[in-house]
């Protein structure tokens, strides 16, 4: 069986689809977070999180939006994956993320 | 990860070329800067960017560098046109963060006697911090073309003077696509333009403390007669943030991160058709920032204008500090164009470069050096030398040494602004966490970063300014 070039790296990132799929998933969600608060909206919490099989997640958050009750730090650029963590610990998920501001 | 470093001559440290990186390491640093550089994994950044496909001569880090990800802040990497790659990582969230100098025959005392009136208009004017909307909010359709014209399309529509972009790098225009921008970059940008952002970006009221070359100050238009400067930093807002993010997703999706030291390293050869979408987004996104500074020079001008009466305030250059560039460099004896990425590094081109302003080319290019809150900034100038030994390029600020979070335990707002009163400056900022996250404690000292600059000779002083009032994020 022959493979061009571009499909075998496909292939390649399919094969590792847990590693990428759960940091990827991570950074698109908290990106979508960033983006909120780049339109003025501040977040409190998020009260409903659903993940499937690692590759779409729905959430719902709450907040509220910015005005001059808020003495916000900072802007967020972007969420990065230099030194991102995703650790499964007794059942429970442990995540360090670091972002741009 | 322990990085063998020597030092080959004074203010110069070599990374010897080892495993899997193409070209050696070279830091740019004093012993003193030195020891701080080694505390973080600014050196294991230098050496891995060496190891990325194309790069040429050394791989790169200036007297201000620190770590940052994946490329260390302060660091410079010129890649081969043909065999090399591009990195958005190479050339930050933020693209084209950079800084515009004003000019002005505003006197010290004039200002002085106006100062909280003046700095507080200029809070007012210049939306500050997260979550604000800028002062002007344009439609796709103008925002596009925007991005196609940078600081030309705002003069254009009556923001400014020809003498703006004129004095601008690149005359404020990059050769741009906003087709290849996102719907998402594109709304993030919409409602941000004439705003300045958080973190380090500011806006600064200078007074002239020393003039180290009397003869370029006077090409730069700086005289001894006290007059004010201002300096605006900031960069594409939410735009290039999120050029930058959609396309480290992108060029991931193409090429896998598999074989990197570190994801954030993440590129794409610079002939791939990816890697050319990058280059027309990026320069795209570096036309907002252009056209951004200069909405926020027309705001100011205007408003000085209502205070202090009739005087000229004049762009004296704006030089960007995160962007990848296109530049003819001479290597092994001969010229050859390469991609030069430069990540908080400022370009340092020395006379005689015909990208210059015509008043420039006999001195050669303003490099504009601004330190922490409250410390002195600098006015340098480009050179042959820098063009030989660092891809003309030179340091772009003091250089954090301390964490944000470590700022806000040893730091509080009350001791800051009452030891800026002390010295006059008027600070206003939207945040108290910003204020602390930037007193001048968690900088490196600027005063350092270009004493070594200039006795490398890759940005040599002409000017040193201090503050007289800030606004921040």
């Amino acid at each position: 069986m022959q493979f061009s070039w571009d499909e075998i790296s496909e292939m390649l990132y399919r094969g590792v689809v847990w590693i990428v799929g759960v940091k990827s998933l991570l950074y698109d969600f908290l990106e979508q977070l960033v983006v909120l608060l780049n339109e003025g909206f501040l977040l409190h919490h998020v009260s409903m999180i659903k993940i499937e099989k690692e590759t779409s997640l729905k959430a719902t958050v709450v907040g509220d939006m910015i005005d001059e009750k808020y003495d916000v730090n900072s802007e967020v650029k972007a969420i990065t994956y230099h030194d991102m963590e995703v650790k499964k610990l007794k059942g429970k998920y442990m995540i360090q993320v670091i972002v741009d501001i | 990860m322990m990085v063998d470093v020597k030092k080959v001559a004074e203010n110069i440290w070599e990374i010897p070329k080892t495993g899997k990186m193409n070209v050696p390491g070279r830091i740019f640093a004093s012993d003193k800067l030195m020891e701080k550089i080694k505390m973080d994994k600014t050196m294991e950044q230098v050496k891995n960017v060496a190891c990325l496909q194309g790069i040429q001569g050394y791989s790169i880090a200036c007297p201000d560098c620190h770590q940052g990800y994946g490329f260390s802040i302060g660091g410079v990497a010129a890649f081969d046109v043909n065999e090399g790659i591009i990195s958005p990582g190479g050339v930050g969230y933020d693209i084209n963060c950079s800084v515009r100098m004003l000019k002005t025959n505003i006197p010290v005392d004039v200002f002085m006697k106006k100062q909280k009136e003046a700095v507080d208009a200029l809070f007012r004017v210049v939306p500050t911090g997260a979550g604000k909307r800028g002062a002007m909010t344009l439609e796709k359709e103008e925002l596009m073309d925007l991005m196609g014209k940078g600081a030309r399309w705002m003069v254009n529509k009556g923001y400014g003077t020809k003498d703006d972009y004129i004095y601008t790098e690149s005359e404020g225009k990059l050769d741009g696509d906003p087709s290849e921008v996102s719907e998402l970059a594109l709304r993030r940008g919409m409602p941000q333009l004439g705003s300045l952002g958080s973190g380090n970006h500011f806006v600064e009221v200078q007074a002239v403390d020393k003039i180290f070359d009397p003869k370029v100050s006077k090409v730069f238009g700086i005289s001894n007669d006290n007059f004010i400067t201002l300096m605006i930093h900031c960069g594409s807002r939410g735009m290039g943030h999120q050029v930058a993010s959609d396309f480290i997703r992108s060029m991931e999706k193409k090429y896998g991160f598999a074989n990197l030291p570190d994801r954030e390293l993440i590129n794409a050869p610079i002939t791939s058709q990816i890697g050319q979408k990058y280059v027309k987004a990026m320069n795209a996104a570096a036309n907002f920032a252009f056209a951004n500074k200069q909405l926020i020079t027309h705001n100011i001008r205007e408003e000085f204008g209502k205070i202090f009466g009739d005087y000229d305030v004049g762009v004296l250059y704006d030089i960007c500090h995160n962007i990848a560039k296109f530049e003819k460099h001479k290597i092994d004896g001969s010229v050859k164009e390469v991609c030069v990425h430069r990540k908080g590094a400022t370009r340092s081109f020395g006379p005689g470069r015909k990208e210059l302003p015509e008043k420039y080319q006999g001195v050669g290019q303003p490099v504009l050096i601004p330190g922490s809150m409250g410390t002195s900034s600098y006015l340098l100038v480009g050179t042959e030398k820098a063009e030989e030994v660092s891809f003309a390029s030179t340091a772009h600020g003091a250089g954090r040494v301390m964490s944000r979070n470590q700022a806000m335990r040893d730091f509080n707002k009350a001791d800051i602004v009452k030891d800026l009163e002390a010295k006059k400056v008027y600070l206003r900022g939207a945040s108290k966490r910003g204020i602390v996250e930037e007193s001048p404690g968690v900088y490196k000292d600027v005063d350092e970063v270009v004493r070594v600059s200039d006795a490398l000779g890759i940005g040599n002083l002409v000017v040193k300014v201090k503050p007289l009032g800030v606004i921040k994020g």
